[in-house]
């Protein structure tokens, strides 16, 4: 028997939602945040009682609930200073305070990998965007997998064959080299359809729908953790739908190099609006994946516990999500998911000692 | 020389597997988590385990916390069912017939081994390759081919025989043999019933087993249910490892008060009665087994020290029916509270203190900047671990302090940990005035280092004590040349590209 799950949260829009923290103190764990009133941040945050709902306090509320980690106070004043509370910028903050030691070596040395990554998917799109150029202008038979992104001797002789296409765009060369800086920053993160290595985000929703099947072995768990199992496996399901056919139509967007310099000339908000989509749908899940496999070896058990710490945390889809995939999941983006944070009765749970492990183990899942 | 044993090499001394059993045991008393696991992965490796059997047992109640793989073997399947109910010590320690000593185990194992067919013996070593005891499928087809046989065999042994010599298990006396046959019977009763029992422990939490969850009181419930539809002696051997298996014996109790009528009160009472009681004598034996033990590792005696003053914790709470010596309970918490206190204090200002400062004195040369990083990947790998190391101390430092202060010791710790709190501050401070002393720029490789050490204080102390020494570090200094105004967000700032593969470090900034 599916025991079924009483729903009760559903915002409208993704910034509503808000954008994942990735906090180390434990019950901050999950935590959102997104712009308050007067410019304020806030922050949203599954019932700390362990009720039903959640909570929207600012930063002084926040921090009252427990005692916060170095690390997480660092974050917060970063974050604090951002003009604009994108996953992105999220993202970007994040791996700096962790590079500074503050959640660990371990943690660090993972945040210095990330920001290596980013970069190195950069400066892939970069050439992939250029090359895509040079081709469309005849220049054909380029193996991009030969080349390295780094040599600057290969950038400066692409950069004078992409000055001869600039007129084309009526751009200077210096003007079509900087359209195209400007596009991978965006589409590194997505990258191209068809191309022979996986961007960071196609990569996520690949663990989004492996954690999606791993759920299903909890189907016939006579536990807590089976109705928390199948809604994780819903929300899942939703985000690999919508996020598939967002990730289709970005690729489509960026596939025609020509078309797509000229779509950002003309109609930059509305690309940019596009082209960050799937950032927004895949928010916090990255977290989610981490927790989950460093839960992968561990005993059923743990597993166990981990699917209820889970369960508070998937970012359910807002309805706003309607629009940008014409319609179709109505019925699913009406669902208010009932999340709760699983307060064991007459357990240790707020205790010193289990407050310790867990930020040991948040720690841990940062190094991921 | 001993004939028939190969010569010593040349200069060796006939100490030397003392010796090295002694480094052993200091080796794991001190090792990492990670460090202890893959210590343990070469010890399962070993052809025998005999001569370190002594250095693991010291690490007994780490190992339960850290639970590295171990190799899937026939004779840890065997034990599996009532590996909970294995205590250190001979025949004597054991105290009731359904508790087994370590010491009996190779009487155990030979006996079973012996009697069970090749064919099996042979299938099941094969099953068993290469896997770990975390496959629970393999462990449950090893399991089912091998435990029935095995209580045959066992009952076969305890039937009594005129010279009490069949046991298989040492039997000096009538007694002890008696005790022998008690144990065999008690040990095949539990191997009929493997399957279930071990189904049902799979439900709940790895050992040591914290508070259950509602969906794991069913678990223990439906066990301890079962069991007593199997026979009292089956209940009690239930109970018993249920009651050993937590951290909270008292929880288990009150489950059994509160959910089994069909015992009547006499059985009830009796039963809590004697599993209390065997918990006292647990506590005491843990007690001066961690005293008698002399100088280890933090890491080491931290898991123990929180194991026995949890138990004990929980004691408080049993409920009346248990019947617990309320002056023997008195005695056993102040024991505790004492050895936790001791643990606490030497801990703190012995081993952790010497860590952080070998942590602060680890790189004297260097420690300014000469425009790169001198750090190679092996010294850097180096670092982590003893890094690591410094904070799973500190960890383990807290935990002890944690259970303290639920023991009543609040007063007595904070007093301790105080006085180091400012001696750790004081010196950071001073460290770092000498740092930056005429407006010298500390290395990107100190600052890390500097972080390091404030993750040990809050680990060990609070992060308000790391973050407020934190802002107090990222004050300008005047000798610094700092920017006016610095908070301590710019930490986190001046630290982008200093760690990982070295990109932009060097040229750390301190403010």
């Amino acid at each position: 028997m599916r025991k079924t799950l009483q729903h009760d949260y559903l915002p409208s829009t993704f910034l509503d939602r808000g954008v994942a923290i990735p906090f180390t103190t434990p019950d901050l764990l999950g935590a959102r945040a997104r712009p308050g009133p007067r410019g304020r941040l806030e922050f949203v945050i599954s019932n700390p009682g362990g009720g039903r709902g959640n909570y929207v306090m600012g930063w002084e509320s926040l921090s009252n609930l427990a005692r916060v980690t170095v690390h997480d106070r660092l974050l917060h004043d970063r974050i604090a200073e951002l003009p604009m509370i994108v996953p992105s910028a999220i993202r970007r903050v994040a791996d700096e305070v962790a590079v500074s030691g503050s959640a660990g070596r371990p943690a660090a040395k993972a945040a210095e990998m990330h920001r290596q990554r980013e970069e190195a998917d950069r400066l892939m799109a970069n050439y992939l965007m250029t090359i895509r150029l040079l081709e469309s202008g005849g220049m054909k038979g380029v193996d991009w997998r030969a080349l390295d992104p780094g040599d600057r001797a290969l950038r400066a002789k692409a950069r004078a064959l992409i000055a001869r296409l600039a007129p084309q765009f009526a751009l200077s060369g210096q003007a079509l080299f900087d359209v195209i800086e400007s596009l991978s920053v965006v589409i590194a993160a997505i990258g191209f359809a068809n191309q022979g290595y996986r961007s960071r985000l196609p990569e996520l929703l690949a663990s989004v729908t492996r954690l999606q099947t791993q759920m299903s072995r909890f189907t016939d768990d006579d536990t807590d953790a089976r109705p928390a199992a199948a809604m994780i496996s819903d929300v899942a399901r939703l985000t690999i739908d919508i996020g598939t056919k967002v990730l289709d139509a970005c690729h489509a967007e960026v596939d025609n190099p020509v078309t797509l310099v000229g779509t950002w000339q003309n109609e930059r908000d509305r690309l940019l609006d596009q082209l960050t989509r799937p950032d927004w749908i895949l928010d916090g899940w990255g977290l989610i994946c981490a927790l989950w496999e460093n839960a992968l070896s561990a005993d059923r058990e743990i597993q166990r516990s981990t699917i209820i710490e889970i369960q508070r945390m998937v970012p359910v889809m807002p309805k706003e999500a309607s629009n940008w995939v014409e319609g179709g999941y109505d019925e699913a983006l009406q669902k208010d998911w009932f999340q709760r944070r699983w307060v064991k009765l007459n357990t240790d749970w707020r205790t010193g000692e289990f407050i310790l492990e867990m930020t040991a183990r948040n720690e841990l899942v940062k190094a991921l | 020389m001993t004939p028939g044993k190969p010569a010593a090499p040349p200069g060796a001394s006939r100490d030397e597997p003392r010796e090295a059993t002694q480094e052993l045991s200091r080796t794991l008393d001190t090792a990492s988590s990670q460090a202890l696991i893959r210590i343990m992965e070469y010890i399962d490796r070993l052809p025998s385990r005999k001569n370190v059997e002594d250095a693991v047992s010291r690490v007994r109640d780490r190992l339960a916390q850290v639970r590295p793989p171990r190799p899937l073997t026939v004779k840890r399947v065997l034990v599996l069912p009532f590996e909970d109910l294995i205590v250190d010590g001979g025949p004597a320690a054991a105290g009731a017939s359904w508790v087994v000593p370590r010491q009996t185990l190779s009487q155990f194992h030979a006996a079973i081994l012996t009697g069970l067919p090749d064919k099996v013996l042979r299938e099941t070593e094969l099953m068993a390759r290469d896997r770990t005891m975390d496959d629970l499928a393999a462990v449950h087809q090893i399991g089912r081919r091998v435990w029935a046989d095995a209580a045959r065999i066992l009952r076969s042994r305890a039937e009594p025989t005129p010279d009490r010599r069949g046991t298989g298990l040492p039997a000096r006396t009538a007694a002890d043999a008696d005790a022998g046959a008690g144990t065999l019977s008690g040990l095949a009763l539990i191997l009929d019933h493997a399957e279930e029992i071990t189904t049902a422990l799979e439900r709940l939490p790895s050992k040591p087993m914290g508070m259950l969850r509602e969906h794991q009181r069913a678990t223990a419930i439906g066990l301890l249910r079962s069991a007593l539809a199997g026979g009292g002696n089956l209940f009690r051997t239930c109970l018993s490892i249920l009651v050993r298996r937590s951290l909270h014996p008292s929880d288990i109790m009150t489950l059994v008060v509160e959910n089994l009528p069909d015992l009547t009160a006499d059985q009830r009472d009796g039963a809590l009665s004697e599993v209390g009681g065997e918990c006292l004598r647990d506590i005491g034996r843990l007690n001066d087994h961690l005293e008698s033990l002399g100088p280890r590792s933090l890491l080491t005696t931290a898991d123990s020290v929180v194991k026995v003053a949890c138990l004990l914790e929980s004691l408080a709470k049993a409920p009346k029916n248990a019947r617990l010596d309320a002056r023997e309970l008195t005695t056993r918490r102040q024991q505790t509270a004492n050895l936790v206190l001791k643990t606490y204090s030497d801990g703190v200002r012995g081993e952790v203190r010497q860590t952080f400062l070998d942590m602060t004195s680890r790189s004297t040369d260097g420690s300014t900047d000469t425009g790169a990083d001198a750090e190679t990947d092996t010294e850097d790998a180096g670092g982590d671990d003893f890094v690591s190391r410094a904070e799973a101390l500190a960890r383990s430092a807290k935990r002890v302090e944690l259970v303290g202060t639920r023991l009543g010791l609040g007063a007595s710790l904070s007093a301790v940990a105080g006085a180091e709190r400012q001696l750790y501050t004081d010196h950071l401070r001073e460290r770092l005035a000498t740092l930056t002393f005429r407006g010298a720029i500390p290395t990107a490789q100190v600052m890390d280092q500097v972080m390091d050490e404030l993750r040990v204080i809050e680990i060990l102390f609070d992060s308000d004590v790391a973050f407020e020494l934190m802002k107090t570090l990222s004050q300008p200094t005047g000798r610094t040349g700092g920017r006016a105004g610095g908070d301590q967000s710019d930490y986190s700032r001046n630290a982008k590209g200093r760690r990982g593969g070295g990109s932009g470090g060097g040229g750390g900034e301190w403010r």
